[in-house]
């Protein structure tokens, strides 16, 4: 029987089906060339197994795990099953400066009615901010947002009030965002006094916009000037009604 | 599969991947590299392997294909190598790289000759024990194909090693 490189690679590589095999594990009882080219090829086959294994016993480097590790880790929202008592601790330890954050977020996004909002007419008043005797005042469609608009309802608005508070000297500031300017403005007999200007949010889609880094300094000034907490919505319409005293 | 068992399997293949990737390259960092490079595409690319398939086929597909790629973007580049197989093979930097390379003893020696075409067939079936129909699906190759350079392979290496092997 003729058996070729094939045949006995294909026997020690375990490729052959029962039938095969036995045929050929047969005719290498009665060929000793055959049983000695089986056995050659067993024995390249273990070196070099054996000259490669020594690699996969090598420590796998640290920072390979790591990335797959950081890649594929769960989110953050699974610490709850796997302790509830750590996620509990983060939490915890997170608040101080969460707080504020949270309150200006629950004042700003307060569910509650649309009311008319007068924009006023932005053809004839361009103008956001004028002179005033000590500084900028709110003029046109920003006194008139700074006046009305509701933190808690103000869908689509052009302007949008991202809260509202009293500051130390008593008086009623809000933080304001618009296209052309966002800031601070506190209420005094003139109208609203600008304490902060910075660059606007430059997009017409008000529903989208998000708050930049600019607003973001804004809001952590306010926090600096605030006294107590910022108005939530009811806090914020009865200031209204009492036209800002 | 979830991201964290699928992160679980591709830790523990790791060792393997190594070894292969150590057999493709003929180089301890290089190896590194090479599974390194694996590591980061296997993870970018994890929504396309498909649970219920052998995730090691898989990777070693990519390991294998990285390394290819590299290895004909570093001939296109004009880089010293000595073509195999009279250019039939997509060819490795060559004989003289190898011969600079401290002696790494006899086996290590006679695998590293061998064109990458039989080398990885060779490491596929030998060292790594995928089955011809699994190895020939990793290279991209029929079965014939294979089977044909794993005899090769073989052959050469028993030169090399003498008959006792």
């Amino acid at each position: 029987m003729s058996v070729s490189s094939e045949d006995v690679m294909a026997y020690v590589d375990g490729e052959l089906d029962e039938a095969a095999r036995a045929r050929i594990a047969d005719a290498a009882r009665k060929d000793t060339s055959l049983a000695a080219r089986i056995n050659a090829e067993q024995a390249l086959r273990d070196r070099l197994r054996g000259h490669f294994a020594p690699i996969a016993d090598e420590p796998v480097p640290q920072d390979w795990i790591a990335s797959i590790r950081s890649a594929t880790a769960a989110p953050a929202v699974t610490l709850n099953v796997v302790s509830m008592d750590a996620a509990r601790a983060a939490r915890a330890q997170r608040a101080p400066s969460k707080m504020p954050r949270r309150l200006w977020a629950g004042a700003a996004l307060a569910a509650s009615l649309v009311v008319g909002v007068m924009i006023g007419d932005r053809v004839h008043q361009p103008a956001v901010l004028v002179a005033g005797k000590t500084g900028l005042v709110a003029s046109g469609e920003l006194a008139q947002a700074l006046n009305t608009q509701l933190a808690s309802a103000q869908d689509k608005a052009p302007i949008r009030i991202l809260g509202t508070f009293k500051r130390q000297a008593g008086d009623t500031c809000r933080v304001f965002d618009g296209a052309a300017a966002s800031g601070i403005a506190c209420h005094d007999s003139d109208g609203w006094q600008m304490q902060q200007v910075v660059p606007g949010t430059k997009t017409s889609q008000a529903a989208y916009r998000q708050a930049g880094s600019d607003q973001a300094g804004l809001m952590a000034q306010a926090q600096a000037m605030m006294v107590g907490d910022p108005f939530d919505a009811t806090q914020e319409r009865t200031a209204r009604d009492h036209l800002w005293h | 599969m979830k991201p964290e068992a699928f992160g679980d399997e591709l830790v523990r293949l790791l060792p393997r991947m190594r070894r292969f990737a150590r057999g493709l390259a003929r180089d301890a960092a290089d190896g590194d590299d090479l599974c390194q490079a694996t590591i980061e595409r296997a993870l970018k690319s994890s929504q396309q392997w498909q649970g219920g398939t052998r995730l090691d086929s898989w990777v070693y597909t990519i390991m294998r294909n990285i390394w290819v790629d590299q290895v004909r973007a570093r001939n296109r580049r004009g880089q010293t190598f000595v073509a195999e197989e009279a250019g039939l093979d997509v060819g490795d930097p060559g004989d003289a790289a190898i011969e600079a390379h401290v002696e790494l003893g006899n086996v290590g020696r006679a695998i590293d000759r061998l064109p990458l075409e039989q080398r990885e067939a060779v490491m596929l079936v030998l060292v790594e024990g995928f089955a011809y129909k699994e190895a020939a699906e990793i290279i991209g190759c029929p079965m014939g194909t294979l089977t044909s350079r794993l005899v090769r392979g073989r052959e050469a290496l028993m030169r090399s090693l003498g008959e006792a092997a």
